[in-house]
């Protein structure tokens, strides 16, 4: 049995497994960087290790620090969290060698699934259908673009150890293809120590939509149905849903099917993700396997009210799925924003600072999972992910009603938050309407314009000039503020307030 | 109490406020039309104002001389226009600060150096992205507020320049 469990993460994603853990009664175990000695989940746990050093490479990417950190306060398990070591076969095999439990999968299925080219030729042999590929370093160069016209263009080049879009090019002409490849292996090279290259056939205009699966000890596996992730910028996703409405019960159960074959096929331990790319005529393709828990994984919990974390510990100490897939229900619509430190208007420019004010929004249905709260320092070391917000309701017109509302009560102060411009994705006609594709920012790029309906800049500049007693021609102003009512938040003092 | 006239830039809009009364109360006239306004509650960075008859909540901090201010719902970045923000460059020292938070990797000028227009000044990285710093017109260095490896915040001062 797990008796105590040291996440090796930082920010919201290890607040959130701390609050599994102390759920089950399992003692908790935070590590930290030097400037995360005062962060949340740093302050959430029962005992807190440093890891000394600033940088990721340093503290959260360091195995030896933190199998020190284990081995000191006597963790039997560890909790890789997203990002980081999660999806390093190293580390999972580290963890085995010092006798620790890893809370995901198998290492050897770790290290099979990472590398785009192997997992592809794995599940091509299981019958799940996946792009036409082509693996350059078996190309004669003279043959490379006869083979890459089989393919077909529009086409994309992607590194075999990719990820978050770097090491990929979208080539739509031949006489582009070798440039791209160069430039792509240059940064693949930096990025990931392996420069070898795909081709595979580049689907416009495409969804993402992705299974969650899960596997126990036994060789059970199930899949607790679908994300719908087709809004990215930067090849990161920003706004995730389930139910998809691209998806018919009858291309439902397909998918479900194939996300089940990928995990058998492999034996799969834990929780996990087949990510597909999904055509607008209905034919989907293995994209690939995401052997961790996901960013994205609060909207399964709120449609099929299973906590993953407490599966993923259950099956982790060997225990059978809990899950039985005769039960398993989607329930009422979910719909995830993640909330970022950047500023859309500046290409999604990351931004540090403090947080001078942090008002998070309550109520119905609403769930946030975040790792900052005010006076929080937010550095330019880790990502700029702040928090999630999730919400909940029957149906995905009331869903979408209550993310506007959610988004709306939420205030962020002391650097640029992109809240504001994810609200007018979520009410973007054809946001609401269902049509959505990755490329939906690009297609609609009003959603970055400000000013948005029901702003009045006339009221702001009216507060504004309240707020600062100096007068716009640079004379300051002769009457020092007095505030008719100095509390730190009056809000707790004027009772029930409700918007106009 | 007189009338006191401020000038914000909201992005591209620019909005010109005339108040009448004290900073708690009074009327205020926005282009062509007149509120009246009363601050029902204030506190460090938040507070409730009644703008004819309807209540707002609003939430403010401020960097530098911008105004970072969430309203009713609406996030709003207000910089106060009118001689002190558009003289700058006309004054005889110019603050050259960092345009996002980063590292300094370079300065490539020393105290006391003559510079021309664009001649770069400082290299910053941020977020595996480097960004120069160039002169916006010639002058000389006066006073170097940085050094490699330093890590800096938006609007921290880099270079203090001189005609």
């Amino acid at each position: 049995m797990i008796r105590k469990v040291l996440v090796a993460n930082r920010g919201e994603i290890a607040v959130r497994i701390f609050q599994t853990l102390k759920e089950m009664g399992i003692a908790t175990v935070a590590v930290y960087s030097d400037p995360d000695a005062d962060a949340v989940h740093t302050i959430t746990a029962d005992e807190a290790h440093r890891l000394e050093g600033t940088t990721a490479a340093e503290t959260y990417l360091n195995i030896k620090k933190i199998l020190q950190a284990a081995a000191r306060c006597g963790a039997d398990a560890i909790h890789p969290g997203y990002g980081f070591l999660s999806e390093n076969a190293s580390f999972a095999d580290a963890c085995e060698q010092g006798g620790l439990i890893f809370i995901g999968p198998k290492a050897e299925t770790i290290r099979r699934m990472g590398d785009k080219i192997e997992s592809k030729r794995i599940m091509q042999a299981a019958g799940v259908p996946t792009l036409p590929a082509l693996l350059i370093a078996d190309v004669a160069a003279q043959e490379l673009n006869k083979k890459a016209d089989a393919i077909g263009f529009p086409l994309l080049v992607k590194a075999a150890s990719g990820g978050g879009g770097k090491g990929m090019r979208l080539v739509r002409d031949a006489s582009e293809l070798a440039l791209a490849i160069e430039s792509a292996q240059r940064e693949a090279e930096k990025a990931f120590g392996d420069a070898r290259m795909f081709l595979e056939k580049y689907i416009e205009n495409p969804r993402h939509v992705e299974f969650q699966i899960f596997g126990d000890r036994m060789g059970h596996v199930a899949h607790l149905f679908e994300r719908e992730c087709s809004i990215q910028r930067r090849h990161q996703k920003i706004i995730e849903e389930t139910p998809s409405v691209a998806l018919t019960p009858a291309l439902r159960a397909r998918m479900a099917q194939a996300a089940v074959d990928a995990a058998s096929t492999v034996g799969y331990q834990n929780a996990g993700t087949v990510e597909f790319i999904l055509a607008s005529d209905g034919s989907f393709y293995f994209l690939e396997m995401n052997t961790r828990l996901q960013v994205e994984h609060p909207i399964t919990e709120l449609v099929t009210g299973h906590d993953l974390v407490r599966e993923q510990i259950r099956v982790a100490q060997g225990e059978p799925l809990s899950l039985d897939p005769a039960t398993l229900r989607q329930t009422g619509h979910a719909i995830e924003c993640r909330i970022y430190a950047e500023d859309p208007s500046q290409q999604f420019r990351p931004d540090s600072g403090r947080v001078v004010v942090y008002e998070p929004p309550r109520g119905p249905g609403v769930r946030l999972d975040s790792g900052i709260r005010q006076g929080s320092e937010v550095s330019i070391y880790y990502d700029p992910m702040l928090a999630k917000l999730a919400v909940w309701a029957l149906d995905r017109p009331a869903a979408l009603a209550r993310m506007r509302r959610a988004l709306s009560e939420f205030v962020i102060l002391g650097l640029a938050n992109n809240i504001e411009f994810l609200r007018n994705v979520i009410i973007h006609p054809a946001f609401e309407r269902g049509e959505i594709n990755t490329e939906f920012l690009s297609t609609h790029p009003e959603v970055f314009n400000g000013q948005p309906e029901g702003s009045s800049a006339e009221a702001a500049a009216l507060v504004a000039s309240l707020l600062i007693q100096e007068d716009g021609t640079g004379r300051g102003s002769a009457q020092k503020p007095k505030p008719v009512a100095v509390t730190r938040d009056p809000w707790h003092e004027l009772g029930p307030w409700s918007n106009a | 109490m007189s009338a006191r006239t401020f000038v914000w830039t909201l992005g591209p809009n620019s909005v010109t406020v005339t108040l009448s009364g004290t900073p708690e109360q009074g009327t205020v006239r926005i282009g062509e039309r007149n509120y009246r306004f009363r601050i029902l509650a204030r506190g460090t960075n938040s507070g409730l104002i009644e703008i004819n008859d309807r209540r707002l909540r609003f939430y403010w901090t401020q960097r530098q001389r911008t105004v970072y201010l969430w309203l009713n719902g609406f996030y709003y970045e207000l910089m106060p226009a009118g001689p002190r923000g558009a003289t700058v460059s006309s004054e005889p020292t110019q603050q050259m600060t960092a345009p996002m938070p980063g590292t300094v990797v370079r300065v490539a000028v020393a105290k006391g150096d003559r510079v021309v227009m664009n001649q770069p000044l400082v290299i910053m990285e941020s977020m595996k992205m480097e960004s120069v710093l160039r002169a916006p017109k010639d002058g000389s260095v006066a006073e170097i507020k940085c050094k490699p490896g330093d890590v800096v915040e938006m609007g921290s001062v880099l270079v203090i320049l001189e005609a």
